[in-house]
Order: structure tokens, then sequence, then C-alpha cells
């Protein structure tokens, strides 16, 4: 079944010249993704070894979805063992649901999370407000988003688009609202020292805390969570009941395999052999032991994954979200994640967003957002054959006839024409004649119809009095132009 | 791995745990140690003259013949040492889990042992079990870990193979690869968001 995600109303025209018109947002992400890319690049070649467990871990990621559900029944059955409490969720309802009435009986008011892409997809930070509960993020970036009611424009970095004087000024409203002193300056440190200081006290007063996962391994039971900051320790290990909301592309067999693929999401994503924290959680508080939560609860997530096992496109959920691909990415590096309108960016997003959501949900990502120039593939490490999957998805637009009718047949009238030389030449002469209403100061400058928009921003020779053919043709004994 | 074997992963693990932005410490088994701990936790804080700072001891019970009154003096901390298994007992008395969640909250130096390291990553890992708690590596702002050098291990494979050959997981395992740090402002580094900002490790050096 195709699952449900979050879209920015906005039409991509007018989501892509936002984003081009802002020289803020335009700057921080090209450094951003600059320096992720390099840290990526130099990591790998000091670091032989890492190639070898990319390679590992990739082929353990794809025999995972190869046997996803027997694996989902023994994950469940050993998470159970353990003492959690296992939910197969369709999608963002059922999550919410579950996450409001398991807050209704424990009489919770109040939720830390750390970073998931899946909530973000699940839009159940908003659900959880409607229901009246309190709902804070504790990754330093996402609570910068949260404060300025935004989404993530990159996963590692999800304020990337914003400078320190805005983040300054939302943390002084903040302080302002909340009656507390604000951050001294607009330095990295203070302003790090003001978000440690107001989460310490979320941290310690919450009676959920809320986690995503970046793996879970079968075998044993185990979440595993990686962070540089340290907010997904606490989130798990400081409230009473811990709730772990995942989807089911992040199962493993066995604990080798997450052996072979741990250290990937640090490898790809910054550069680091390790996160400086990566927390291996099998079960709640043990008997005799001083911490950890009374309750685990481990919901396990569809939302349009299930549809794409066994298909052409199930390697899309081999994805580590280390955000390699949005790094390198021309598309991304000009526009950032707000762009692209959808919960994922980037080459990876452009191509999963229609395949969980359906092929109507922001066409345009496939069709508009990919030069085909294949870094991504390159940078990929699980290898997922993305350019492949940006030419199959626009052939499946044309081909299922989700084409604008205009377009179909622009595109259909005009490779009529260009298939032979002989109609080649006679369009050239028609075009030749028609394009002196098109010229300003000896250039073409606009074009009715499809091509208007390549005009926009660009111009281009005018078609010569004489091409090369007709030179030729005339010069030519036989009369008759090369082909 | 242990003897002059075990130097070169000891050398690794040193090498990328500073690279990390760790601190290190490493000492003969015997007498030196306790100074050596007392000499680390000193280096770890920022000590204001006149004041005894608050630390949680909690090395667990593989570290009950270290001696907390030793390694941490009672004229220059305020420490809460948490020794024995089941229950837990601070000062001789039973102690409930959550009052040391306070305690670790507001400490500025937690101290605890670790389960393995790993030379490859210059990763330090810590495990819950009873008679162990992690919250003094998360909480305070400073956190000492002892290490023994037979517990270093060449990968991360390598250390979880050690946890499995243990039987089940347990229920938390944290792998440690230097101090809280975030990228998340204008993408420049920042080292001591939510955990700790320092973090230091002394290893006791030889095959046990």
């Amino acid at each position: 079944m195709a699952g449900r995600l979050p879209r920015d109303p906005a039409p991509w025209a007018a989501r892509r010249d936002r984003a081009l018109a802002s020289p803020v947002l335009r700057a921080n992400i090209r450094s951003v993704t600059h320096r992720l890319a390099d840290a990526r690049r130099r990591a790998y070649a000091s670091y032989p070894a890492g190639q070898v467990l990319r390679v590992a871990g990739r082929d353990a990621k794809r025999r995972a979805m190869a046997q996803v559900e027997p694996l989902l029944d023994q994950l469940r059955d050993r998470l159970s063992a353990n003492g959690a409490r296992v939910i197969f969720a369709e999608g963002p309802k059922e999550v919410a649901d579950y996450v409001v009435s398991l807050a209704a009986r424990r009489g919770a008011q109040r939720i830390v999370k750390s970073k998931s892409m899946l909530t973000e997809e699940l839009d159940l930070n908003r659900r959880l407000a409607a229901a009246g509960l309190a709902v804070r993020e504790t990754d330093l970036g996402e609570y910068i988003i949260q404060l300025l009611d935004e989404r993530p424009s990159h996963i590692l970095a999800p304020a990337a688009h914003r400078n320190r004087q805005e983040i300054h000024a939302v943390f002084q409203e903040t302080a302002d609202r909340e009656g507390v002193p604000g951050p001294t300056s607009d330095d990295v440190g203070p302003l790090t020292a003001f978000a440690r200081q107001r989460l310490r006290e979320d941290f310690l007063a919450a009676e959920i805390g809320i986690t995503g996962a970046n793996f879970l391994v079968a075998e044993t039971g185990t979440v595993v969570l990686i962070t540089n900051e340290g907010n997904a320790d606490m989130v798990a290990s400081l409230p009473p009941v811990h709730v772990v909301i995942a989807g089911i592309d992040k199962v493993l067999d066995t604990w080798d395999a997450l052996a072979a693929v741990i250290q990937q999401p640090a490898l790809s994503g910054v550069g680091q052999r390790l996160s400086a924290y990566t927390t291996l959680i099998s079960g709640p508080r043990a008997a005799g032991s001083p911490e950890g939560p009374e309750e685990l609860h481990v919901l396990l997530v569809d939302n349009g994954r299930r549809q794409l096992l066994g298909g052409p496109y199930a390697d899309v959920l081999t994805c580590i979200r280390c955000g390699a691909c949005y790094n390198v990415c021309p598309v991304y590096r000009q526009v950032g994640g707000h762009a692209y309108g959808s919960t994922y960016a980037g080459p990876i997003g452009a191509v999963e967003t229609p395949l969980l959501a359906g092929l109507d949900f922001l066409p345009e990502l496939p069709k508009s957002l990919c030069t085909l120039c294949n870094a991504c593939v390159e940078a990929c490490p699980m290898d997922i054959a993305l350019p492949d999957h940006f030419i199959t998805l626009r052939r499946r637009q044309v081909d299922e006839g989700r084409e604008a009718a205009g377009t179909r047949l622009t595109y259909r009238a005009w490779g009529r024409l260009w298939s032979s030389p002989r109609q080649y030449q006679r369009f050239v002469s028609w075009a030749r004649r028609g394009q002196r209403f098109m010229m300003r100061q000896g250039r073409l400058v606009r074009s009715p119809g499809l091509w208007a928009g390549w005009f926009e921003t660009r111009d281009m020779p005018p078609i010569a009095p004489e091409t090369f053919h007709e030179w030729w043709a005339r010069r030519s004994p036989s009369g008759k132009a090369p082909v | 791995m242990s003897g002059p074997g075990g130097s070169p992963l000891r050398q690794a693990f040193r090498a990328r745990w500073e690279g990390l932005g760790g601190q290190y410490w490493e000492t003969a088994p015997g007498p030196g140690l306790t100074g050596t701990v007392a000499a680390a936790a000193d280096a770890l804080i920022d000590r204001v003259p006149g004041q005894k700072p608050p630390a949680l001891w909690w090395p667990g019970p593989a570290w009950a013949s270290l001696a907390w009154e030793a390694a941490l003096p009672p004229d220059r901390w305020t420490v809460t040492a948490v020794t024995g298994r089941e229950p837990l007992t601070v000062g001789g008395r039973p102690t409930d889990p959550t009052v040391l969640r306070g305690v670790a909250a507001s400490a500025v130096l937690g101290v605890t042992g670790a389960a393995w390291a790993v030379a490859d990553t210059g990763s330090v890992a810590l495990t819950s079990a009873p008679g162990q708690g992690l919250w003094p590596s998360l909480l305070p702002p400073s956190h000492l870990i002892v290490l023994r050098e037979a517990q270093v291990v060449a990968t991360v494979a390598d250390g979880l193979r050690r946890v499995r050959a243990e039987g089940p997981p347990p229920a938390m395992a944290k792998i440690i690869s230097g101090p809280s740090s975030t990228a998340d402002i204008e993408g420049q580094l920042w080292i001591g968001v939510h955990g700790p900002g320092r973090v230091g490790v002394v290893v006791v050096t030889g095959a046990d």
C-alpha cells in the first residue's frame, strides 16, 4: 500500500525560486555539502578497511531486504523475549494513535525526541501536538528548526540553511518567552550552551522519549542509535518510557551483519570511523540494573515500504540515510532540501518520495531535479542504482500517461521531425524562417511552447543563413546532403 | 594481546582516541594507579579555587579494589561513590538509582569503567549491568574512564564479538568515540553539546 507523506503545498517553480533567491541558504548549503563530501572522500582514502566494510555492509543490507518478513518476525520475538513491546504500524495515523494512547495511559505530557527522518515523514510532531502533548526535538539542528517551525533541509544538518544570526534571533525570542537569559552572543559556543541548558531541563522532566533507529538486529532484538551529540542516549535512558519508531527497512539479520555496516553512517555521512555515540539497546531496564526505561516500545512502520520489496526499486530500502548523495548532487547543492518539498531531498529523496507515496505525489522530483550526472551513485555506500531509477521513473511517467497532453504531443511531434534527415532539414528551414520573431541583438532569446523555459536564463545563436548540410549539398556533385 | 604484543594495539588506540579529542593517560598496575586517576580527574575539569567540585564515582564492580578516597581526595572533591551491586550503596547505605540520576546531572565529573575499547576507531564501549550505571558517562560535562590494556581489541567487530560471546547482549551498550560534538550551526565543529565535552581514559598497562 502507498504511504502517506507530508509535502510543501507550494508548486515546484515557487519552491525552486524561493531557494535560489536566498543567498544565506545557498551559501550555507554550499559550504556544508562541500565540507561533508570532502570529509567522506578523505575518510575512505585514509582507511582501506572502510571500503571492505562498505561492501560487506551493502551485502548485509541487501540480504536483509530479501527476507524482511521472517526477519521482522524474528525481531519481534527477540525483542518481546527481552521485555519490549513490538507493534507493527501501517502509517502516520497508527503511529500517532499509539503514542497518544500510551501517553494517556502513563499520564504523560512531555516528550523528548532525538532526530528521526521517519517521524518527519509521519508528521508525528504535528499530530502529537494536536493531541495536546508537548514534544521537544533535542538534536541541536532539529531544535533550531522546531523553534523556527520549519522542516529539516539536510538529513545530517537539519538547520544547514540558517546562519548564526538567524539562530541567535530565534534563541533570544525563545529565551524572552520562557523568561530565561538568552545566549550571550551569536557565536557557536554560546548558542550551543544555550541549547544545552534549555534541553537539559527537558531531558530530565520528560516522561516519554522517542527515537528512531539506524539499525535493528533480528538475531538479538537490538535497536541501534547513532549520534554525535549524545542526545539519543539521553532520550533513551532518562525518561521512564522509550518509544522506538523505525521503518521496516532498518532490519538486519545477524549481529555480524551489524558489525559489517555499523561504521558506514559515520564514514559516508561525516567522514568519521564512528560517530561519537553508537548505542545498542536490547530491552528495557534489566532486573537489578540501575538504569534504563521501565517500558520499551518498538513500532515497526510500513508507510509504503512493503510495496517495494522484491521489486525493481527494492535497493532504495537499503538506504542508511547518510546524506552522501545530497552532498555531491549538483541540484541539491544549488537549491537545498526545502525545494524538494518532501521529507527526503537529494537524489534518494527525489527517487524514494514518489516510490513511497505514489507516482502522482511530487512528480516533478524524478522529472526535474536530476541531471543524470551519476555523482550520487558514486557516493552511495550502498550502491543504490539512483540514476537508473530516475530514468525508469521518467519512463513510467510517460508510459502511464502521467505527462500533460501538451507536453506529450510536443515531444511526439519533435521526435518524429528529428528522426529522419529529411524531416530534420525541413524543421531547420522552418525554424530559420520563424526565428526572426525570437531574436534580439543577433541572438535567439525566446521560443514558443515547451522550450520557453530554457530561454529564461539563456540565449543561443540563431540558425545560420546556410547550414553545413546546405553548404555541402550545394558543393557536392550529387547535390545531396551528407547523412 | 599482552606484554610487548599488546603495545601496538594500545598505541593505536591512543593515537585514534587522542585524534578524536580524547585525553589519555597510562600507568603500570600497582600503587601508581590512584595517582594517575587523581591527575587525570584534575586535568578534566576547570577547578575554581576553594571549591570542592561534585563528582560521581562509579567504575563498577570490576574496579572494587580502586580506592576512590585516594583518587578523588575528599578535601578536593565532593564525591558520591557508588559501590556494591544489588543493592547499590553510597557510603555503605543502599541507594535508589533515581537519586543517582540527579547526582549525575549535577556532577562536573563522572568516573566509569569500560567493557572494551577499539584500537581501529579509538572507541570505548560501556555496558549497562547490575552495579554499573551509564549516566556518569553522559550527564556530567567531563567523563573519565578506567580501562585495562587487555580490554583493547583491534576492531569494532572484535568488540561486538566479545559482547556476543558473553550471551544475549545487555539492555544497553554504548560505544563512545570522542567527546560529544555537533556541526549543526553553520557546519562549525563544536565540542560538548549534550554529552561530555571532555573525555579522558586511564589505561592500566599489562596482560590483565
